[in-house]
């Protein structure tokens, strides 16, 4: 893919880099994320580079205590939506190929100095946008028998497996995110990588179904995360995933050029960045600060919570991803389904572009499904949403409000239609891509 | 967005007309996946030829030109256009 990015066809559809990222790799992580679990983390390229590395020298140095949170790998996966739009990304597959060999090289620095897995659980966007949406996943690793855990005196899913001739030696090792088995709870920061998996001595942590967003209704102490409702900086990636989603979609529809040409001119610029960044600003900042501070307050005042109000908009941010990724479902897999076979004639250039058709001439007509299959399938996946979303926020307003349950419910339900209805306009607008700015 | 005509002038190097060339005019989205457009061109007078397409989506669109000269010669031009 890089290679076919740096020294192939110049034009995205004709481009194996453009095509399997912005495509099929996009689409296939939704639905296998959806259908089952985080498994790309599972079988994530980057990790291979690590490996190597670890091979040849040791890391030294522990990852700072003070960005221990989401914060940084949420202003990253922010700033890689923010470039893909100033950039086009989709439409250069030059552009495309260096933000792979990017993210490689942040990989070896990172996880070259700093121990254990600090790439995946502090820095990388790619993967936060996978623990947000593997908390809507069937599947979980975690813990068999909890009675199993209590006589256990290793801890060897979390230590790792040590050689019996040499404590110090790790033969196996365990979670480096520092999720202990015995009080993980849900997917969040898990990579499914499965060193608890093979450390456990007792085979008693495995990959076991579990209801999809069920974590999302309760605020349990969890094991390397805490209390969600504790975690504002969890919560501004749950909003970022939700209204980036929908930000994410805005970007490709025919009234944000409408939208952005209007601001230049009242603006007097002619670069699209601080166009951009005022309307990245209305989509992550004002717009949940507003849906998230009215429903927040009128869960005080009408439903009489004691929670203050960042609080109330901290828990319930949770509620609304499976909204966002609702949102993140029907754009990717429109993408995906409509152009499901485009990588067999873009496959069948680039090994005719070697000097011989091996694969035959490259069949350009190959394209996807027709769009009158696809949307009935975006429209599902957005009603599923809402539902997950509908669901998560009745259930927390049950446990906040035990004498009001509906009261506090109601404002969150607005909020979650307010979203679905903006969703369900999105994917009917025209498509229209442009990777020139403002022409009018 | 809708019907657009392509013409193409081929001139040579000496800038004498190019009769009798095969030119497949072929549209795409600057975007992955969507369905490309092709159509053969039709000379419409010695050295022009023109080819209707239905552009379907608003954006940028890449035109590329599959030209195949009279002598066997295999030529190929692109250019951008904004389609409103």
């Amino acid at each position: 893919m890089v290679l076919h990015g740096l020294f192939g066809p110049s034009l995205a559809p004709k481009n194996l880099a453009t095509t399997l990222v912005w495509l099929h790799f996009r689409g296939v992580l939704v639905l296998v994320l959806l259908c089952a679990g985080n498994f790309f983390c599972f079988v994530c390229p980057f990790m291979l580079v690590r490996q190597v590395a670890r091979r040849l020298f040791q890391p030294w140095l522990a990852w700072p205590r003070k960005l221990r949170n989401k914060w940084l790998s949420a202003g990253l996966f922010v700033l890689i939506l923010f470039l893909y739009e100033l950039f086009d990304l989709w439409s250069s597959p030059w552009w495309t190929a260096w933000l792979i060999v990017a993210y490689f090289v942040a990989v070896l620095v990172v996880d070259g100095v700093f121990k254990h897995a600090a790439f995946c659980k502090f820095v990388c966007p790619i993967g936060q946008f996978n623990f947000a949406a593997s908390t809507l996943s069937p599947l979980e690793v975690k813990v068999r028998d909890q009675e199993v855990c209590a006589d256990c005196v290793t801890r060897d899913c979390i230590r790792g497996r040590r050689d019996p001739a040499s404590e110090l030696v790790v033969v196996q090792r365990g979670c480096e995110l520092a999720l202990f088995q015995p009080r993980k709870s849900g997917n969040m920061d898990c990579t499914f990588c499965l060193d608890c998996v093979h450390a456990c001595p007792h085979d008693n942590v495995g990959i076991l179904s579990r209801v999809p967003a069920s974590e999302l209704m309760g605020d349990p102490f969890r094991s390397g995360i805490g209390y969600f409702s504790r975690r504002k900086d969890l919560a501004a990636l749950a909003i970022v995933f939700t209204f980036g989603a929908l930000l994410n979609a805005f970007g490709m529809v025919s009234p944000v050029y409408a939208v952005e040409s209007w601001m230049a001119r009242m603006l007097h610029v002619t670069h699209e960045a601080p166009v951009l960044g005022l309307v990245f600003t209305a989509f992550l900042v004002a717009e949940p600060v507003l849906l998230l501070g009215v429903a927040a307050w009128i869960t005080r005042t009408w439903a009489g919570s004691r929670r203050a109000m960042p609080a109330l908009m901290t828990r319930y941010s949770y509620g609304l991803a499976p909204l966002g990724f609702g949102m993140w479902l029907a754009h990717y897999s429109f993408h995906f389904f409509t152009g499901l076979y485009t990588a067999i004639p873009i496959t069948q250039n680039a090994i005719a572009s070697l000097g011989r058709a091996y694969l035959g001439e490259p069949r350009w007509t190959l394209t996807g499904l027709p769009l009158r299959a696809v949307q009935p399938l975006q429209v599902g996946f957005l009603m599923l949403g809402l539902t997950g979303s509908l669901l998560v926020t009745h259930r927390l307003a049950q446990d906040d409000c035990g004498d009001h349950p509906m009261r506090a419910f109601v404002p969150w339900a607005a909020v979650c239609l307010l979203i679905w209805v903006g969703a369900i306009w999105l994917i009917f607008q025209p498509m229209e891509m442009r990777a020139t700015f403002m022409t009018g | 967005m809708g019907p657009a005509t392509v013409t193409v002038a081929l001139r040579d190097a000496t800038a004498k007309p190019v009769m009798g060339a095969h030119v497949t005019v072929e549209a795409n989205m600057s975007h992955p996946g969507m369905s490309p457009i092709f159509r053969d061109a039709r000379e419409i007078a010695p050295s022009r030829y023109q080819a209707d397409l239905e552009l379907g989506m608003r954006g940028d669109w890449v035109i590329l030109l599959h030209i195949r000269l009279a002598n066997g010669e295999k030529l190929e031009r692109q250019l951008a256009i904004g389609v409103e």
